[in-house]
């Protein structure tokens, strides 16, 4: 079994083998692509010139099944690890998305619904990593969601108090970046402990 | 807990990755054992002896016993 690379500091590059890497950089290629793309489409279909819109509509079509690929492949290897790298930088760049959108119209909400597919692919990747974990990572794991909770539910209490007392709003994304940078200092600190 | 795995190991000539992969657990949890930084589960702590062709307490030992 190999260490979870979450759980031990400094050896994240070790789980990427050289297929990991491969599949990685043609889905982050085409995602790239992808954004290019779509972005002439967008801007092509708004102009109302379907003669550049349609091929460059199929073209980040084309694209995206190039992104969405390598994830099949990895899903099949069970490279976990890879996945849920992949999936979360997909997460990212369908999120940076719904901006391109004017608010309300159904282009946006599309778009944002988007991004619960990489979500998805990301959830089942780390499920299927933590089932694969032994006795001591799981301890890891937990040790480190245990931190993640308690901060965030501490900063966000203490955030919505001074929002009452006249501190301006934040918006709520902030909350999921805590929790992402407190799970990673808990998985950081716990691990040295075992290490 | 006391154990005798690093001694165990080095007898019959294992790296920790070996060990890991006889028992299916992380080289990092077997560093952890031999470091004493951490405690096996009953179930491991049994399959670590029998790897070993040992009874239990002959390879773990709790804090304090008599000797």
């Amino acid at each position: 079994m190999e260490n979870i690379p979450v759980g031990a500091c400094g050896t994240i590059g070790k789980r990427f083998t050289r297929e990991s890497s491969r599949d990685f950089f043609l889905s982050a290629a085409g995602t790239g692509l992808f954004l290019v793309a779509f972005a002439v489409a967008r801007r092509a279909g708004m102009a109302g010139e379907s003669g550049l819109a349609i091929p460059a509509g199929c073209a980040a079509v084309f694209f995206l099944g190039l992104a969405v690929w390598p994830f099949v492949r990895m899903a099949r290897r069970s490279d976990d690890w890879a996945l849920s790298q992949a999936a979360m930088l997909a997460f990212f760049v369908f999120f940076s998305l719904d901006e391109k959108f004017p608010k309300g119209s159904a282009w946006r909400f599309a778009t944002v619904l988007l991004t619960l597919v990489p979500a998805a692919v990301l959830l089942w990747s780390l499920i299927r990593l933590f089932r694969r974990a032994d006795e001591l990572q799981r301890r890891i794991v937990y040790e480190a969601l245990a931190v993640a909770f308690v901060a965030t539910l501490s900063v966000t209490v203490t955030g919505a108090f001074l929002q009452s007392a006249g501190l301006p709003a934040i918006g709520w994304i902030w909350i999921a970046g805590l929790l992402v940078v407190s799970w990673t200092v808990g998985l950081v600190t716990a691990s040295r402990r075992y290490r | 807990m006391k154990n005798r795995l690093r001694v165990l190991r080095a007898e019959r000539e294992w790296s920790q990755a070996q060990l890991a992969e006889r028992l299916g657990v992380s080289r990092q949890t077997i560093n952890a054992i031999e470091t004493e930084k951490y405690d096996p589960s009953l179930p491991l702590a049994f399959a670590v002896a029998k790897v070993f062709g040992k009874l239990i307490e002959e390879v773990f030992e709790p804090d304090g016993a008599r000797s």
